[in-house]
């Protein structure tokens, strides 16, 4: 569907040459919902906006079912664009335009006429769960209504490709799940493709099948997120897995002082069962282990989860990390004790 | 009693030249005012879609349009009404009249309503603009679909200001012959001693200017959604 062949954007400042995206080369299959995480300034941005046209790269090709939309004149993007949808983190909504009128504004732009325009439009605010606020301005919506505004925008002329550019960056974390179950839906329902950038682990693990970690204009790391997730290769990577065991809320410093600090993790098919796995270690390697949390959350796999294990011994906690690596569960030494 | 009280207050005034002058005031303001918002939103687009990180940006362009607007809008205006003398005579015909008046009144304005047109897009989100132009929108699209819609209550009350900046002018184009409640003022009232004739302009003249500021804040309000 979405192929990136050694894609660089070099931005001049002054006299010097940043590399917003530097040699990226990054395979999106169709029908998933592919993530695209990174830091602010980790280039996922400028990337995101290579697969719509608004961005150029200055080298390397980008190809969007079959074109090249690095290469393309202005008429054939504007038409490739009415098959890319895009949602934006602050909504981008017209404020002049009712809920109804922003949505008939895409299909002004591919040129429908009013008649059917009517129809698809009710369809589509429908399709987003905005009956009754049809003749809403923005400015009198939600911040979670604007962004379903944006998304059956997005739909409206029956894109193959969908763009999330942060697009739950700006709603709380209760909106932030409703509109990435929102968006799975819409992803199974129509079949279409999503690729979405965010600066959240959440995001990933909620909707993704895939994801490419992005670091200073590089994809560092890429692949299934169940696979990625359970064996993280690089520092960056790990610090975003646990940027989300952070926002549950486990405080290293509540730890007893002494000690190792293991952090499990699990995921994919059966990935419920697999804790058994830490039991069984406990028991076999006759190990002396204290639990200080665990829990599981909900990602597109499943169930996934994450266990903090204090164990007083060093030694111990090497030989626990040995044995579960072998079960496919995912090891991080939080303190080496 | 009215009627006696007015007349023995402002016992110079006659109704008949003072509606005279005030329609003519009407009809310099809303003439120039009509040409000022066509030629100002077309020159306001191209120094807002000109100008660097946008559309169509391109320096040489920009700088051009840029200084033609601040020469014609540093030129005082009385200065410009003789400036232009030769070039009225050409057009109109005449340089005595409303419709002499006309080419100054437009020249001194339109760059002032550009320049506030200018400012209404660039206060667009430009995340509304790359939005449209994600959507497949062209540049026609943006201008006409986004950036004048959502800019529509500061290009009322840029047109606002203008209008009533343009009601100044008639009155200094008055004083050189082009009539109206300026030459009313002016001629009429200063110079033949009868301050009651001025008294009475004045008060025309603030009566059309809060009538427009009052009609404009209503539409921009109207007009805002936000």
């Amino acid at each position: 569907m979405i192929t990136l062949d050694q894609v660089s954007k070099i931005y001049r400042a002054g006299g010097n040459k940043i590399a917003a995206v530097d040699e990226v080369s990054l395979t999106i299959p169709a029908g998933r919902v592919t993530g695209i995480i990174g830091q602010s300034g980790a280039g996922k941005s400028t990337l995101i906006r290579m697969l719509n046209g608004l961005e150029k790269p200055s080298s390397g090709s980008v190809l969007v079912a079959g074109r090249d939309m690095g290469r393309a004149s202005g008429a054939e993007l504007r038409k490739a664009r009415l098959k890319i949808g895009m949602i934006f983190q602050h909504f981008n909504l017209l404020w002049s335009r009712t809920a109804r009128a922003n949505v008939a504004f895409a299909l002004e732009i591919a040129g429908i006429p009013r008649a059917e325009r009517r129809a698809r439009v009710e369809e589509l605010l429908r399709l987003v769960g905005l009956e009754g606020r049809e003749d809403s301005y923005p400015a009198q919506l939600s911040g979670g209504q604007k962004q379903r505004v944006g998304i059956a925008r997005a739909l409206a002329n029956a894109p193959d490709l969908l763009l999330c550019d942060e697009a739950t960056s700006a709603l709380d974390p209760q909106t932030t799940d409703q509109i990435l179950d929102l968006l799975s839906e819409i992803n199974r329902r129509l079949g279409l493709t999503i690729v979405l950038i965010t600066h959240e682990m959440h995001v990933v693990r909620r909707i993704c099948d895939h994801v490419a970690v992005m670091e200073a204009g590089r994809v560092v790391e890429e692949g299934l997120v169940s696979e990625v997730f359970a064996a993280p290769k690089q520092p960056i990577t790990r610090r975003f897995i646990r940027q989300t065991s952070e926002e549950g809320g486990f405080d290293p410093a509540l730890a007893p002082p002494e000690g190792a600090l293991l952090r499990l993790t699990y995921a994919g098919e059966g990935g419920a069962a697999q804790d058994s796995a830490f039991s069984e270690a406990v028991l076999k390697l006759g190990l002396r282990a204290n639990l200080l949390q665990a829990r599981l959350s909900q990602t597109l796999e499943g169930p996934s989860g994450e266990i903090v294990a204090h164990l007083p011994d060093p030694a111990q906690a090497r030989a626990l990390a040995e044995f579960l690596a072998t079960r496919g569960i995912g090891v991080d030494l939080l303190r080496e004790g | 009693m009215l009627a006696e009280w007015i007349s023995a207050a402002l016992p110079n005034v006659r109704l008949a030249p003072l509606l005279k002058a005030t329609q003519d005031t009407l009809y310099m303001t809303a003439m120039a005012g009509a040409a000022v918002f066509v030629l100002g939103l077309l020159l306001g687009t191209a120094l807002y879609l000109t100008s660097p990180g946008r559309l169509l940006a391109n320096r040489p362009l920009y700088w051009t349009l840029s200084t033609l607007t601040n020469v014609f809008r540093a030129i005082p205006f009385i200065i410009l009404l003789v400036l232009l003398i030769p070039f009225t005579r050409a057009v109109v015909g005449t340089i005595l009249g409303v419709n002499a008046a006309l080419p100054a009144l437009i020249f001194g304005a339109a760059p002032f309503y550009a320049r506030l047109v200018e400012l209404a897009f660039r206060e667009v989100d430009r995340g509304v603009i790359e939005a449209t132009r994600a959507m497949g929108g062209g540049i026609g699209t943006v201008v006409l679909r986004v950036l004048i819609p959502e800019a529509a209550p500061a290009l009322v009350s840029g047109l606002t200001v203008t209008l009533i900046a343009l009601v100044g002018y008639t009155a200094m184009a008055g004083a050189i012959g082009a009539g109206g409640l300026g030459h009313l003022a002016y001629l009429e009232g200063f110079q033949r001693s009868r301050r009651d004739v001025t008294l009475a302009a004045t008060l025309a003249v603030l009566l059309i200017v809060f009538v427009i500021q009052f009609l404009g804040d209503r539409l921009a309000r109207r007009l805002d959604k936000r």
